[in-house]
């Protein structure tokens, strides 16, 4: 059975194909489009996935939409009835632009693929739920979503087991857990949807000096539900404004964007993330109390946030865990496809290898040849072991490399198939990076990538497994002397495992620079540069990799060596 | 517990109809008219799943 999965109208829009429950292609539409977060049509991702499979879209069983329309429609009136808009232009362009994209999702894609069979709309945090449970590794497992908002949804608690995936229970609109760190990120002068990571990475220099502000913002309950005093937050009357005056009767004005971070935002950061992480306990804390089972899946765009996961998890009685790399809404597109496809066909197979996150497009040495040519590049040839060396050896030597290998990664973090690495033992490195090569601010960590088999050495993740770089753990007594590159100020790194099953040429370019350095590790952040969509394609890495202070360049076998 | 007021079930008739039925639009307005906004705490769901071929969430 094949089913298309599809997200869009909101932000990170992109498609996924499901093959007999198996995702075999996703992608999000930004990296084709090269616009970040692009919200529209997934026009683009959707002809890779069907180009993937070698199918047209006559060759599907169904397409389903990752939340419904209508219901979300319902919740835009509903909300202005009680709460009436600020801008009533802004609210009727809303309501006429969801009339025309997403009520009429069916028909822009039946006319642009040409397709009449099956197609199905899938709730929001269902899709959530099912990307991150039918990926998983686990027969049955309480499954837990949390973002801004859904269709009315912004928290659920499901079971999954077999081919069967439940709602619970759920919190409603406007109370959000998103939506608070939204607006938190906003106030900190980050954009809302995009920059959540950044208050996650600026909380780490502060202290939760705000938590009498935040009671007041957020009550986090017994019953490990939460309410938002709508009081203090603008979100639901006005599409340009995440905060009310009242808020910043709390906070004061707010940071203006661009500005450097100083004591008073690490601080509100801090106590904004550690509010999170209460609610985050909570809720965790119910959810196995409700469901019993000992496997934990997390999905949404909250889930994102790895200090909360981790956190949420250890003081929690789960014994495993899994979050969905594609957490936020681009995953819903894989969500939204696997329980359709799971309804219908009544079963699952639960695979025995881990998810693998790589599921975008690769290239074939033609098109990387012509793309070097094309650019006037020199370049070396090199079969697989030899290219590891290479690499490995720069990297040791304190170059910056661009790591493009094999299928693109789909979710927001790099995996290891369009990656920058670099020496993580190299104490400034950080600050180079920040500079010369991703443009961005001087606070934000980089994360380390390490073989899963040494992981212990350097970090307290208590024997758990993280591919996909969705937790954030404590570094053990003297990692932060051996990587300081990687070990953020308060000690932590937010920690990708990488085992050969996952990624055998990453696996074994980290064993390469063990036996170089004695140190399985290297610094791993995303390939672009500050405000651009990772990069997809040969072109889009060399661009990078000419625009920026990027010493070398591994595309595929291929290696180029900038000479300056 | 909030009994959430959903609009009936029009748009399965019209399936195969791509666009949706006016009357569906009109059915979602009306019935935000006479529901208020959410309450806070836990919303149990007494249907567990939604009917795919809906555009709504059915309880």
């Amino acid at each position: 059975m094949k089913v298309l999965g599809l997200s869009c109208y909101f932000h990170d829009a992109a498609a996924a194909l499901v093959v007999d429950g198996q995702v075999v292609a996703a992608a999000e539409e930004e990296r084709f489009t090269r616009v970040k977060h692009d919200n529209r049509f997934p026009g683009e991702s959707i002809r890779f996935c069907l180009e993937q499979a070698r199918i047209s879209a006559h060759d599907l069983d169904g397409v389903a939409f990752y939340e419904k329309p209508l219901t979300k429609f319902h919740r835009m009136a509903r909300t202005a009835r009680t709460y009436p808009p600020a801008r009533m232009d802004d609210f009727t362009d809303r309501l006429v632009r969801l009339r025309h994209e997403g009520l009429e999702i069916e028909r822009r894609f039946r006319d642009a693929f040409v397709y009449d069979g099956p197609f199905w709309f899938v709730e929001h945090h269902a899709s959530h739920a099912a990307s991150a449970f039918f990926c998983s590794p686990f027969e049955h497992a309480a499954v837990v979503t949390i973002d801004g908002v859904g269709e009315l949804a912004t928290t659920t608690i499901a079971r999954g087991a077999g081919h069967r995936l439940e709602t619970l229970c759920e919190i409603h609109y406007p109370h959000s857990l998103g939506l608070f760190y939204g607006a938190l990120t906003a106030f900190l002068g980050f954009e809302v949807n995009s920059d959540e990571y950044k208050v996650m990475g600026l909380a780490s220099y502060g202290q939760p000096a705000f938590m009498n502000a935040m009671d007041q913002l957020l009550v986090v309950k017994d019953d490990g539900s939460f309410e938002l005093n709508v009081d203090y937050f603008a979100f639901h009357t006005d599409d340009r404004v995440m905060y009310s005056p009242k808020f910043r009767e709390l906070f004061g004005e707010p940071h203006p964007r661009g500005a450097t971070a100083g004591r008073r935002e690490m601080d509100i950061a801090a106590s904004a993330q550690r509010k999170l992480e209460q609610a985050v306990v909570a809720l965790l804390a119910e959810t196995h109390r409700r469901t019993g089972e000992p496997n934990l899946c997390l999905a949404g765009g909250v889930a994102l946030n790895g200090v909360a996961n981790w956190r949420g998890f250890q003081q929690s009685p789960f014994t495993d865990l899994f979050v969905q790399p594609a957490a936020g809404d681009s995953g819903g597109a894989i969500g939204a496809a696997l329980s359709a496809c799971h309804e219908k066909q009544a079963s699952r197979q639960v695979s025995t290898l881990p998810f693998s996150p790589y599921l975008g497009p690769a290239f074939e040495d033609n098109d990387i040849v012509r793309a070097l040519e094309a650019h006037g590049l020199a370049y070396t040839r090199m079969d697989d072991e030899a290219l590891v060396d290479a690499v490995a050896e720069r990297v040791a030597g304190d170059q910056i490399v661009g790591w493009f290998q094999g299928r693109m990664e789909v979710g927001p973090r790099a995996l290891g198939g369009r990656s920058i690495l670099a020496n993580p033992a190299t104490a400034g490195m950080k600050d180079t990076i920040n500079a010369c090569v991703k443009f961005r601010e001087e606070f934000r960590p980089f994360a380390p990538a390490v073989l899963e088999e040494r992981a212990e050495e350097f970090f307290a993740l208590d024997g758990h497994a993280t591919p996909y770089m969705l937790l954030v753990a404590d570094a053990k007594p003297g990692a932060a002397e051996r990587i300081p590159a990687v070990v953020h100020v308060d000690n932590t790194a937010r920690v990708q495992t990488v085992s050969a099953a996952n990624n055998q040429r990453f696996h074994a370019l980290l064993a390469a620079l063990d036996r170089i350095t004695g140190t399985p590790v290297v610094l791993n952040t995303s390939f672009n540069v500050k405000g651009e969509p990772i990069v997809c394609t040969p072109t889009d890495a060399i661009r990078c990799f000419l625009n920026t202070d990027l010493d070398v360049l591994a595309l595929d076998n291929y290696l180029v060596d900038k000479v300056l | 517990m909030e009994l959430l007021v959903t609009p009936p079930h029009t748009d399965t008739d019209d399936r195969q109809a791509a666009t949706v039925p006016s009357r569906d639009i009109a059915a979602a307005l009306e019935s935000a008219r006479r529901s208020g906004i959410a309450p806070a705490g836990w919303i149990e769901r007494r249907e567990r799943t939604s009917p795919l071929e809906t555009r709504y969430v059915s309880r």
